[in-house]
């Protein structure tokens, strides 16, 4: 059995590879697949925390690279899904401890254990960048609705492109009501500029805040939103056909006068 | 009537914002297709010598005036060629 590495990647920092690796880690986990993160910000790693796992380091990436431990030392089982394992990234070396070759190879053991080898990549363009995708099948863009997280993220596309890796789309935190307003790039704005096959939409959620701080991530819980934009994401890498909501849909003049004066009347206590 | 209009206006977010994003749209679409033409310089001399092959087949043209440039304006980008001809090759 050989699995599927997809390396979830953005250009720009802070758009949320590392929420959207540890919520599809999580939601595949609990559809039953096999699951691998493998944070390849080497020298800032971050998915540990996020899934709250960073006491229970003991080896790492480089670690397993460099020979000073076996590749299953250094997986750490997740403790609320026992299909889910995270490798971490070292904290001390730099991006340049490790070769895109190494990384392709490691890549390949893997797949040979897991169904989904996810890998986090680090922003930029530069050897972190390279070492990520070395060892990848596919990749997932991660983008806001912004134009400095689109200009990058067009410019990582090329570049996959150029690899020849297949890529697909996720937009992160887009906010209904801007897009409601016309003050926010839609999905379909997005795909038209991006011209890329879209993956899913996750809407901003303060859910994602508070999962966060608690180390663990939205698709546990099934109260936000978010977790059910990441549940859809799960179905839809796995094959399923499965509809992307439209979050920018106006609804006709009488339902949004309707919204208003309810919003207008709970918020003077009427 | 103000106050009015002001409740209306809030009420259907119509206003000062409601259509940033075209801007945005406007914006991104200039910005990428300026990085997206930027191309490598081997990619360029290709180019180039491509461009004299084709031009050589019905001019006989001078390789070393040619000049080459991407210019940009707000509303577009160019390609700039200036290639200065001899003369025309004969029909056959």
């Amino acid at each position: 059995m050989d699995g599927r590495a997809i390396v979830i990647t953005s250009g720009k920092g802070g758009v949320g590879k590392t929420t959207v690796t540890a919520n599809l880690g999580s939601v595949l986990a609990q559809n039953g697949c096999k699951v691998c993160m493998i944070d390849a910000d080497i020298g800032l790693r971050n998915l540990d925390v996020v899934l709250g796992l960073e006491n229970r380091i003991v080896y790492h990436l480089v670690d397993v690279i460099a020979g000073r431990c076996r590749l299953k030392q250094a997986l750490i089982r997740d403790k609320r899904n026992e299909n889910l394992y995270l490798l971490p990234a070292s904290q001390s070396d730099d991006k340049n401890a490790v070769e895109p070759e190494q990384m392709r190879q490691l890549c390949q053991d893997l797949k040979k254990e897991f169904d989904y080898t996810l890998i986090d990549c680090p922003a930029g363009i530069e050897q972190g960048f390279r070492n990520a995708v070395a060892g990848a099948n596919q990749a997932v863009i991660v983008t806001t609705p912004e134009v400095s997280a689109i200009r990058d993220a067009d410019r990582i596309i090329g570049l996959l492109h150029a690899q020849q890796i297949e890529t697909q789309l996720i937009i992160n935190r887009l906010n209904a009501e801007l897009v409601r307003r016309g003050d926010m790039l839609d999905q379909q704005d997005v795909i038209d500029i991006l011209a890329i096959e879209l993956l899913g939409i996750v809407p901003e959620d303060q859910g994602i805040v508070i999962s966060t701080n608690k180390g663990n991530p939205a698709a546990f819980s099934e109260e936000y939103e978010a977790s059910k934009a990441f549940w859809r994401i799960g179905r839809r890498l796995r094959g399923e056909i499965v509809p992307i909501p439209n979050f920018s849909e106006n609804g006709s003049l009488w339902s949004r006068l309707g919204k208003k004066l309810s919003d207008t009347f709970r918020r003077t206590g009427l | 009537m103000t106050a009015i209009a002001e409740m209306v206006r809030k009420w259907f977010g119509k206003g000062d914002d409601g259509d940033s994003k075209n801007i945005a749209k406007d914006r991104l679409r200039l910005v990428l297709v300026h990085d997206r033409s930027m191309l490598p310089p081997e990619t360029l001399d290709a180019l180039r010598s491509e461009l004299i092959e084709v031009v050589s087949r019905y001019f006989e043209v001078d390789n070393a005036t040619l000049s080459m440039d991407v210019q940009r304006t707000r509303e577009s980008w160019a390609l700039m060629v200036n290639l200065p001809l001899r003369r025309a090759r004969s029909a056959s």
